[in-house]
């Protein structure tokens, strides 16, 4: 009662403030991050009440206020709340590559290629198929019957059954949870993150060639090795100084980690690496090769990842466009739909021919459905590059997500508690 | 995370692998750095030159030089006024507003005086001649002869007193260098350093010798270029949409065949070239050249026995893509020239040699009143919709001028035009 | 909140804490025993710190360049917010025994000290070729409130009632001057003032007691979150209505510290650890803010002087009512601390960069007046 109270006092501080007029400032960010911060966290409790992830309540949060509703936070506040976005990919992917734990993994491995390989392959494969049929009664320009139509479905469907680490990554570190199911959903994520990379790579490559648009300056696999093995050895580098700094420093741990994540965000960038991958790279080395003693950063990354967090799901919620839900939603519903079957059947094939036949492997396909910004990313390089039919990709990428990001932590998490894996908070 | 071990045999062996992850992913990213940013090519240094050229070329230091060397040459240019001449059609506002271009305007364009009287100058065919800047309403310059390849013409105009003019061959020039510029202006000429940087000269299909890029220097074609000692460079000439220095060599040689023969049109094959696609060099068996399309059959490439489609691969062991640029080379020759040109027919190679002819540049199809074939004359005099007959009759009859004005539609559109009709009459018409 | 209360261990050593024996006899500019409003000992070496500023910034070597100033805009409304929280912290502590007699003291003194400053600096300006890009006396009025304001002191467990008398009456002389200076800011940047300074007022009380219902109840993690996130809001509702968040910062603080529980304490003792790294990041931003022209250093030494003349002019006036010994007083009154530079740079970021000059002046001037500062007797402290 006394949050709903605090809730209420604090909507209203939002509303009498811009009903008082423009702001007089042209920085203006940290109202809506401190809006962000207390409101979605308290409907990220109410979500956590109600058995949901409570990232669902920080998306919901800025859903509800974000621009196409309550407009409480206004688009251009939700453009400077996306500022924290490299800063929070970092620290969720860091969070990743500290959970994954090689001597643990190794006794998951064959299941994690075996279903990961399958299941994205599989997806893709089939994907392309459908599309390329169906593409002349998509809503896309016309890219010719040859070639250009199988590049173009190709890249669309790589776009479509994409998975995203984020936000698994994210639930799974926001409920704490620990176990089989946990370690072969988050190397499968990972493990398709990296297939992404190589097969968008080809994909994009292909349409270059079929549609004789401009080729990359630099060749195709230099690139690649350059966007995934350098990430990840810049990563590593980073990984190894923060670790010696753990063992030898060994404070201001909280400070140290938002550093690190800061450097790796701002530099990953500027040198082309994936910034994912370098973060994920880091997390490695540090728990596979000097892992730190003690909780004090298993409490640095709590004390550090909820606010960010909480930042950047409620950021996100406030960019969902609701209004490309509204042109393109039938469509991304039908699309979901069959991404949702094409997952669960290949999941549960794979499972069989890995010869899993665990509760925790039946369930991983729950928590290979969401998508997130990862795939918003590669979709704006789609439209960049073919402005027109790549346009319309990304309308429906976005609605898709839209879609995604709001199903899918719920279903990772009902599998996570299913699979009795879920921490104490 | 893992169980602790003894921790200091642990922390040294962390320490260790620690110290190898860095190096590996320090190797590894360089060996990647290598490949991903490949080094940018080296750079020719040209540091010392700039350094002295700097330090040297301060702009007080180049205004003193600009000053000293302008009464050194001021003698041996003017400048033009230059209109374009008007086209002879009807000019309405939608015609105006329809090209793309601004309606046409005066330029000025600079001459150099290579005698008393000639001087040449950078002037489009279509060009008229206002008058010269600078001087008074009775003093003309009118053009004696257009070389119509290169755009040179030689131009007549007042006498003044000229002096000898040294020039520096292109080849002499130690680029990176300043050079003075003089262009054409409302005022008269005006004289500025320009920074003429390292390049090396480049062959034209116009001119006999190569030109020298101006790069992204803003510089009017037609300027003439000076050293600052005062040798005259070369002409701006525009080569395939890019500005470079024609060689004074060529300049003045060209100005003096103007002055020798100035009534001479270009060299021509007398054959219209086409471009070789992949289907004709596959079904003519041939790598490169142009294509012969059509035949003049009373000019030199049909007295010389070459035939439609055979395909030229040298002219004088030049070869080219482009009809256009071959066009061009041979126009640069003298009519009454041989060339030996380089065929293949049937996938035969042969050899062959032309005689060139004068080329036909070919009127408008006008004659000589201003009359078309198709026009309708809708008016003539104050008759309108004259017959043949009352056109017959008022074409012979005598007027005050000597002319007639009659009003034709032509191409949809109607204009007026002048006729000389048979003779003139005195005021009272007899 | 003691002096001598030790900085929660996780975070280690702060670079700011030092030793009372350097004090005594020892480099009187640098770091002393001279804390912010009510908190802990948390002596702010004004005169390093922008310095330091200066060096890094645009004017300087260009470390800091003017576009990384602007990204710490953001940075600095926090800062200010967080002073402001401070500062509403201690003026409402002690509410309870608030002496009017003390307040009204108060009220007087920075009535004389901004007439004095604000008259003096007018006058001068008028007869000067000196040209300021506003409105001299709004100018003028604006320097003498930022430079009216003086810090407060922590006073010792065995200090004698006079010396607390002073230290409260240096608290409270402020609160008109930051009235009036956020009251001016507020109209000089335009649109409805009231409107905006009671909507300001209205959503920092809201948020004070959204806090007072959520910090309590919070576990550790939570409690980090509301606090950051409430001081958020503060500076936001600063920046977004041109009111400065030293206002908003100061009302939520008065609501918690008047509304029962304990929302002031733990507000206090998160922030802490804020508090320096911010403080010092305003003090080297508004060092890099630091133009260094004729009319800035004219200013300066106008202030300097006229500050000083002011204050002593205040204690005269003032010791006599407040039965405090003017020696003590005047001490106490002199030190400008930092709610004047906080002040002017929140004028900076309101108004633009036309408004360099001030935050220049300011600032300078301030760092000037503390070094003066340092060299009177501090016996105060012993009393």
């Amino acid at each position: 009662m006394a949050r709903f109270a605090a809730l209420l006092l604090i909507l209203g501080a939002m509303v009498g403030v811009q009903y008082a007029g423009p702001p007089a400032s042209s920085s203006t960010v940290a109202l809506p991050l401190g809006f962000a911060l207390i409101a979605a966290y308290l409907l990220g409790a109410v979500a956590e009440r109600a058995r949901l992830p409570r990232l669902s309540g920080y998306l919901v949060f800025g859903l509800l206020c974000g621009p196409f509703l309550l407009n409480l936070i206004t688009a251009t506040m939700a453009r400077d709340l996306q500022l924290v976005n490299g800063f929070a990919l970092a620290l969720i992917a860091l969070i990743a590559g500290l959970e994954l734990n090689f001597t643990r993994l190794r006794t998951h491995l064959r299941g994690v290629i075996v279903i990961g390989g399958i299941v994205m392959m599989g997806s893709l494969a089939l994907m392309t198929l459908v599309l390329w049929a169906a593409w002349p009664w998509l809503p896309f320009d016309d890219v010719g019957a040859g070639a250009g139509r199988l590049a173009a479905a190709l890249v669309t469907a790589a776009l479509v059954v994409s998975f995203s680490p984020t936000v698994t990554i994210a639930v799974i570190a926001e409920s704490r949870s620990r176990g089989p199911l946990t370690e072969l959903v988050m190397a499968i994520v990972i493990m398709a993150d990296l297939l992404l990379i190589l097969i968008f790579a080809l994909a994009m490559q292909f349409a270059r060639w079929a549609m004789s648009s401009a080729p990359a300056d630099v060749g195709l696999s230099v690139q690649l090795s350059w966007e995934i093995i350098g990430s990840i050895a810049f990563g590593g580098i980073i990984g190894a100084a923060f670790a010696a700094y753990l063992r030898v420093i060994g404070r201001e741990i909280t400070l140290a980690l938002l550093a690190v994540c800061a450097l790796l965000a701002v530099v990953a960038p500027l040198w082309h690496f994936e910034l994912i991958l370098a973060a994920l790279g880091a997390g490695l080395v540090v728990e596979n090769i000097a892992p730190p003693q003690g909780d004090e950063l298993r409490v640095a990354i709590e004390r550090g990842a909820l606010p960010v967090l909480i930042v950047f799901f409620a950021a996100a919620g406030a960019s969902l466009q609701l209004d490309v839900l509204a042109v393109i939603g039938p469509l991304a519903l039908l699309l979901a739909a069959g991404r949702f079957a094409l997952i669960r059947g290949l999941a549960a094939l794979a499972v069989r021919g890995a010869g899993l036949d665990d509760t925790p492997a039946r369930m991983v396909w729950m928590g290979l459905i969401s998508q997130a910004g990862v795939t918003l990313g590669l979709a704006t390089i789609v439209a960049t590059e073919f402005p027109a039919w790549g346009g319309q990709v990304r309308t429906l990428v976005v609605a898709l997500t839209g879609i995604h990001v709001l199903v899918g932590p719920i279903l990772l998490k009902a599998a996570l508690q299913r699979a009795g894996e879920i921490g104490e908070v | 995370m893992a169980n602790p071990a003894p921790k200091e045999a642990r922390v040294s062996r962390e320490s260790r692998l620690l110290l190898i992850t860095v190096a590996v992913c320090a190797v590894v990213l360089l060996a990647l750095a290598r490949l991903r940013f490949p080094a940018a090519p080296a750079v020719h240094t040209t540091a010392p030159p700039l350094e002295r050229l700097a330090a040297r070329a301060s702009y007080d230091a180049l205004a003193a030089d600009i000053q000293r060397v302008e009464p050194m040459i001021a003698p041996n240019f003017l400048v033009l006024r230059l209109a374009p001449q008007l086209r002879p059609g009807p000019h309405a506002i939608r015609d105006v507003l329809a090209r793309p271009d601004s309606p046409s305007g005066v330029r000025h364009v600079a001459a150099l005086r290579i005698s008393a009287d000639t001087a040449l100058a950078l002037i489009e065919e279509d060009a008229r001649i206002d008058g010269i800047v600078g001087g008074t309403d009775r003093t003309g310059a009118e053009v004696v002869a257009i070389d119509r390849v290169r755009r040179i013409a030689l131009v007549r105009v007042p006498a003044a007193p000229v002096r000898e003019l040294s020039q520096l061959p292109l080849t002499s020039l130690q680029a990176p260098v300043y050079i003075v510029v003089v262009e054409g202006t409302q005022a008269g000429a005006t004289l500025r350093p320009v920074f003429l940087g390292r390049g090396d000269r480049f062959g034209s299909s116009r001119w006999p010798r190569p030109l020298l890029p101006l790069g992204g220097i803003a510089v009017a074609p037609g300027a003439l270029l000076f050293t600052l000692a005062g040798e005259f460079i070369g002409t701006a000439v525009m080569e395939n949409g890019a500005p470079a220095i024609a060689g004074a060599r060529d300049v003045i040689d060209a100005a003096q065949t103007l002055a020798s023969a100035p009534q001479s049109l270009p060299a021509d094959l007398g054959a219209s070239l086409q471009p070789l696609t992949p289907a004709l060099a596959a079904a003519l068996s041939v790598q490169r050249g142009v294509v012969i399309g059509e035949i003049d059959p009373a000019g030199a490439a049909d007295a010389a026995g070459l035939e439609p489609g055979d395909a030229i691969t040298a002219v004088d062991d030049w070869s080219s893509d482009s009809p256009d640029e071959l066009l061009l080379r041979v126009a640069s020759r003298e009519p009454g020239e041989t060339v030996n040109v380089a065929i293949v027919r049937n996938g035969q190679p042969r050899r062959v040699s032309v005689t060139l002819a004068a080329a036909k540049l070919d009127s408008s199809g006008e004659t000589a009143t201003g009359l078309r074939p198709g026009d309708v004359v809708t008016r003539a005099g104050e008759t309108n919709t004259p017959t043949q007959a009352q056109l017959r009759r008022l074409l012979a009859r005598p007027t005050p001028s000597g002319f007639m004005v009659l009003v034709v539609r032509r191409d949809g559109r109607q204009l007026v035009v002048a006729v000389p009709v048979a003779g003139r009459s005195n005021a009272t018409g007899r | 909140m003691q002096p001598g209360a030790e900085w929660p261990p996780e975070l280690g050593r702060d670079v700011l804490d030092h030793q009372p024996a350097a004090v005594e006899g020892g480099w009187l500019w640098l770091p002393r025993r001279r804390p912010a409003l009510g908190v802990q000992a948390t002596a702010v070496p004004t005169l390093l710190f922008v310095l330091l500023g200066a060096a890094l910034g645009p004017h300087g070597f260009n470390i800091l360049t003017s576009a990384a100033v602007d990204h710490l805009q953001a940075v600095v409304w926090v800062a200010l917010a967080v002073i402001g929280v401070f500062i509403g912290l201690g003026l409402f502590a002690v509410a309870a025994d608030a002496n009017s007699g003390i307040f009204a003291s108060g009220a007087i003194t920075a009535a004389v000290t901004i007439a004095t400053v604000a008259g003096g600096l007018y006058g001068l300006v008028r007869q000067s070729s000196i040209a300021l890009p506003v409105d001299p006396l709004a100018g003028c009025i604006l320097i003498g409130i930022c430079a009216s304001v003086s810090a407060a002191v922590q006073t010792a467990d065995g200090a004698s009632p006079e010396v607390r008398r002073a230290a409260r009456l240096a608290d409270l002389d402020d609160v008109p001057l930051l009235v009036l200076g956020v009251t001016l800011l507020t109209a000089v940047v335009g649109g409805s003032v009231a409107l905006r300074l009671l909507v300001t007022i209205a959503a920092s009380g809201a948020i004070g007691f959204a806090g007072c219902l959520l910090f309590e109840r919070a576990s550790e993690a939570e409690r980090g979150v509301f606090v950051t996130g409430a001081v958020l809001l503060l500076a936001g509702i600063g920046a977004y209505l041109g009111t400065s968040p030293l206002l908003s910062g100061c009302v939520a603080a008065a609501v918690w510290v008047r509304v029962p529980g304990s929302a002031d304490r733990i507000s206090a003792r998160d922030l802490r650890t804020l508090q320096h790294p911010l403080v010092a990041l305003l003090l080297i931003v508004a060092g890099a803010l630091v133009e260094w022209n004729v009319t800035v250093l004219w200013l300066t030494g106008c202030i300097v002087i006229l500050r000083f003349a002011a204050k002593l002019l205040a204690t005269v006036v003032v010791a006599p009512l407040a039965r405090i010994s003017p020696s003590i007083l005047a001490v106490v009154l002199l030190q400008p601390g930092i709610m004047g530079i906080a002040l002017a740079v929140s004028a900076g970021q309101l108004l633009g960069d036309d408004y360099n000059w001030l935050v220049s002046s300011v600032t300078v001037s301030a760092v000037v007046s503390e070094a003066i500062a340092a060299f009177m007797p501090h016996d105060y402290e012993g009393a």
